[in-house]
Order: C-alpha cells, then structure tokens, then sequence
C-alpha cells in the first residue's frame, strides 16, 4: 500500500494527509477536553493511529472505525454539552468523511479535477452552515445563552446563502467541455 | 433460472452503496439515538454533517444505466505514433465523477505517466457521450496488449458507485519505424519488364545506349535525322532497357540481444528497422520485394510485390517477427523458387551459424547474396565488470569474424548497417561483375 501511494497524485496525497491531520487534531482537542493530555494514548495515540489507517485504506472500513472512535471519544471526553467545540468536532467529522470518500472513489495516480476540488469545497461549506444552525439551535432549545446571540445566526444563514449561492452560479457557469459537431460527444484528455 | 444466469445476473453492473454512503447513514442513525437517549445534544451537533450527507446522497440516490465502452483510436500505429485508450461512458447524468485506468503493459508509456485519469460529469450536458482518453505511446514495433481498461463513475459524495467495471486486453499492432536508407547504386542484374534500372540489354528505355544504322521493326520516333542526314544513311538512337529486379528480403529473428544495460535498441529491432527502410525504398522505386522472416517459432513468408501497399504488408510481416532458434534447417529447400537474377539481402546480427550456413548456400546456387550486419563493432551485451561475460563476447566476436571470413569466400557480400548508403558500394561493385560476366 505504502509502495502504491507513491504513485499517488498530490490531490490524492492531499485528501489522505487531511484525514490524518484531522485525527490528530481531534486527538488533540479530546486530550485538552478530557484533561487526560495530548501525549494520552487513548485520546491521542489511538486517533493518530485511526488517523494513519484511514489514510492508507480510505475505501475500507478504517474510516467508520476512525469516525465512530470520534464521536464515542467525544461523548466520553466532553462533559459540556454546550460547548462550542462540537463544532470544531463536527468539522473535523465533515472532513474525515468527505476525504475519505473521495480518496475512495478515485484512482491512487489521478488527478482530482479542480471542478471537483471547487464542488466539494462549497458543497462542505454549506453542510457546515447548516451544523451552525443545527447548533444553534439545540443551544436554544436547551434554554442556554448562545454566545454571539443573533449574530452566529445570522452569520449561519448568511454562510447557508452564500454557499448556495455560489454553488448555483458555480454549477451553471462551468464550461470547457470540448464537442465533437458530428458525433455530439464531449471530449476529455490529452488527446492524440 | 439456472445458476449461470443467476451468476451472470449477479456480476452485472449496477449502483452499489460505496462504504461512504453507509459509513454516514450508520453513524448519523446511531449517533442520533444515542444522543436522544444519553441526552447529550452536542452529539447531534458533531454527527449532524453526517446526517445531511446522509440524506442528501439518499435524495439524490442515482438510478440511471451508466453504458461503458472503451476503444483504441487507432488499431495499427508504427512506432513514434500515439494511440489512445478511449473510454465512451453514456447515462451518467447521475454521476459526478468518472474515473478510468489503464494497466501498465510492456513497451507501451501511458499518458498521463500511471494511466489514471478522473474527470467531472457534472460538467457535461445531460444525454450527451463523455469520453475520457487515455495516451499510450508505444515503444517498440510489435504485438502489444493494451489494458485490461478499468473504468468506474461515482455519485454524489462518492457514496454510489457505478462499477468499476474491467475490460479486457486488446492486442494492438505497432508496425516498425524505418530507418533512414537510400541507396544510387544499381541492382546488379535486374530481370523484370518494368523498373528503373538500367538493364545490360538494349531495348525500350531512357538512356542512350549508342546510334545504328535503322532496322526492321525499330520505332520511326527513334530515328536520328542529324545523323541520318549526315551519312545519307537511316539511323536510329537505340537506348538501355530500364527494368526492375527481385529483392528477396531475409531477416534473421532467430537472436535477438541486448545491449547492456537494456538501454538503446536489440540487434532484432536493428534488423526489423533496416529491413523495413530496406524494403521501403526499394518498393518505391518500383522493384519487387520478397520477405522471409527467419525464426524457428514463428516463419514469416511474403511473396514478391511491388508498390507502396506491398510495402505496408512488409510492414506488417516485420511487425511479428519473434526470436526463436531454428531448430533444423534443410538446405535442400534453401533457395525456395527465388529465380535467377533475385538479390539476397540477408538482414541479420551474424551470429548464427546457421545463418551463415544459409547465407552461403544461397551464394553458391548462383544468386548474389549481400548480408547486411546489423550488430556493430560497437555492441557489447555483457555487462561492465563481469570479466568471464567479456572474455566469452570476445571469444565469440573472433569466433564469428572467422566465419564471416568463410562466408564472404563463399560469394556472399557482407556489409555492416550504417543507414543511406549502406549497400552502394557492394551493389556498384556486384553490378560491375555482373555486367563482366554477361559480356
């Protein structure tokens, strides 16, 4: 495998290196959250370890098993309910997941095409916008003062809007795609 | 149903929940109750991306036919041309993303450098073919494999995916470059009714030959009035007859040896090259050329022809050759109807006895045998600092320059492969003794 990612694409490369780096943080985060250390091996050691299997081996199990240590971790380590971490946590969630599930369904060599890179980009910004708002709301409706108040709101919507948006604009305006006038085909690659 | 086409049915390509799309929708569901009933909100918080995904990828859930194919653009290439892996992929409105590879093969580059490309569907037009190519450059002449050609298209955040599904190896044929080569010297006894070389014979031609007096049955256009008026006499210019010759072409694929190293090209390759420049000029200029490839596993014999198609199917004859040793050789039927006036051209590295043997055979039933030697002073396939290897090469270089000694007693010409000009001056001077022994 290790022989493999040689011949990986530095997109490729990319997506693996932002598993590990989110597992890392998160071990990171739970080690502070948790008071037990960032060297800790159960908060630390173990989501590195996670981390580095899901890189390897995105189109396996290791990502489920990495993102349900996650979240076991956190409802284990946390013991504020309001805090705003979850959000750091739901954004490390998004990108292990989102990583994974790219590096799975492309070729180890391929370069990720930057319409891809752009999609999934907006595509995860709104996903989180709406987090916010999930977020927001469990604060409100368990009676706490939201820090930031109307503000995080706003701001949630606002990122929701603008996501969309982008993405609408995005998706409508892309072009570049070469035709064939005889045969209606659309061709891609280098060509002869 | 029986169990093949239970089998069958299994095998056939459809939407398949990718381990992305279930790894959200499980965790999102179970994560979602434990925080009902552990009541801890901040779960929800941190699994909620999970869940959207989730739900977005069951909305958007693909459930068109994605039709795969995959072609070469071109089935013959000679080398130095590109060819491509062209994968059609039709139904992929609901797909994002189309990915293909390309297995790596023996002397076939692949472009990009791992064969591998991803492109994105939502790009293109809906109900319109998307092609991806994939460049494959091949290296050397030959019957090559391309593929086995993987291709998979994936849904919405990568949690369907459409395969991949694997189309087989086709084998492509990639014909010989020719090498550089011209040569101005005359064949030496050219047989034919139609050619460009000057025949020994006067007859119809375009090169003067001498004035005579007229005879019955010369042509009226041909009279030399000058020289007519002059001698008061009816004279004629007569001319050379132009015809062509029978080039039979042996290449010898019995050995093929590599450089050390394995950089720069095997003797086979050297033959192969020289042999289709050999062919190519001399089809253009209207000569036949007849081909036998020499190798114990796999013969190849080509009738004489002409013309630039003749020299294509050459090509192709070329393009198969596999070094194998004869395993027995039968002198009897050496010459095998190659008539009288036919020029050898022996195209082999000369390390066979063999085909040395075969070489002076074909000189002593009467035909002019020229053996082209591709291997060069300067080949050398063992490698640095294995003194035995040397020792034995060099061994073996005195070993057959005696032998090509004894060929060249024997009547055959032996010249070395230096490209345009190769063969002059042996045809120059198998031309002279030709003309010799006809006067």
């Amino acid at each position: 495998m290790i022989r493999e990612l040689r011949n990986a694409s530095w997109g490729q490369l990319s997506l693996r290196a932002a598993i590990v780096v989110s597992a890392v943080i998160f071990g990171v985060l739970a080690g502070l959250v948790s008071g037990r250390g960032v060297l800790d091996f159960w908060t630390g050691g173990l989501s590195l370890l996670l981390g580095v299997a899901a890189a390897l081996v995105p189109q396996g199990p290791a990502p489920l098993a990495l993102l349900s240590y996650v979240l076991g971790c956190w409802w284990l380590a946390n013991d504020d309910v309001a805090t705003a971490w979850s959000l750091l946590v739901a954004t490390l969630v998004l990108t292990i997941h989102v990583c994974a599930a790219l590096a799975a369904v492309l070729p180890l060599p391929a370069v990720v095409p930057s319409t891809v890179w752009r999609r999934y980009l907006i595509r995860a910004a709104g996903v989180m916008a709406a987090v916010i708002l999930v977020w927001t709301a469990v604060r409100l409706a368990a009676g706490m003062t939201v820090p930031g108040g109307v503000v995080a709101l706003f701001a949630a919507v606002v990122l929701i809007l603008l996501a969309a948006l982008a993405y609408a604009r995005w998706a409508a305006g892309v072009s570049g795609v070469y035709r064939f006038p005889e045969k209606g085909t659309a061709q891609r690659g280098p060509g002869l | 149903m029986n169990a093949s086409s239970a089998s069958r049915r299994r095998r056939a390509p459809q939407w398949l929940f990718t381990h992305a799309g279930l790894r959200a929708v499980i965790l999102a569901v179970l994560t979602a109750v434990l925080a009902l009933m552990a009541g801890r909100p901040d779960l929800l918080v941190a699994a909620a991306p999970l869940a959207i995904i989730a739900v977005w990828t069951i909305a958007e859930r693909p459930r068109g036919q994605v039709r795969l194919r995959f072609r070469t653009a071109r089935d013959v290439v000679t080398e130095g041309q590109s060819n491509a892996v062209i994968v059609t992929a039709e139904g992929t409105e609901d797909a994002e993303i189309l990915a293909t590879s390309v297995a790596p093969t023996p002397y076939i580059e692949r472009r990009p450098r791992h064969g591998a490309r991803a492109v994105d569907l939502s790009t293109a037009d809906p109900g319109e073919a998307v092609e991806v190519s994939t460049g494959i450059d091949p290296q050397r002449w030959g019957l090559h494999p391309v593929g086995p050609v993987r291709a998979a298209a994936a849904g919405s955040w990568g949690a369907y995916m459409w395969g991949p599904e694997t189309f087989a190896e086709r084998t492509r044929r990639v014909l010989p470059a020719p090498e550089v080569f011209d040569t101005s010297a005359p064949a030496p006894h050219p047989r034919g009714l139609v050619g460009q070389h000057r025949s020994t014979r006067p007859g119809d031609g375009s090169e003067f030959n001498t004035i005579r007096p007229f005879q019955w049955g010369d042509k009226l256009k041909r009279i030399n009035w000058t020289h007519s008026a002059r001698t008061g006499e009816l004279h004629v210019t007569s001319s050379y007859a132009d015809q062509d010759t029978h080039l039979a072409l042996l290449v010898d694929a019995q050995l093929d040896l590599t450089p050390a190293g394995g950089e720069g090209p095997t003797t086979l390759d050297t033959s192969v090259r020289a042999a289709a420049a050999i062919s190519e000029h001399f089809t253009r200029q209207g000569d036949r050329v007849s081909l036998q490839v020499v190798s114990g596993h796999m013969p190849q014999r080509l009738p004489a022809g002409t013309g630039r198609r003749h020299a294509r199917r050459v090509l192709d004859v070329l393009s198969k050759a596999t070094p194998s040793a004869e395993h027995r050789v039968d002198f009897d039927r050496i010459r095998l109807g190659l008539p009288p006036g036919t020029l050898v051209v022996m195209v082999s590295p000369l390390i066979s006895p063999a085909i040395l043997t075969r070489a002076a055979s074909l000189a002593r039933s009467g035909l002019t045998v020229v053996a082209i030697d591709v291997l060069g002073e300067s080949f050398n396939p063992t490698s640095k600092g294995e003194s035995l290897d040397e020792l034995a090469w060099r061994i073996r270089q005195l070993e057959r320059a005696l032998e090509i000694r004894r060929v060249q007693q024997a009547g055959v010409a032996v010249v070395p492969w230096r490209g345009p000009g190769s063969m002059d001056m042996v045809l120059q001077l198998l031309a002279r003794r030709g003309t010799g022994a006809m006067r």
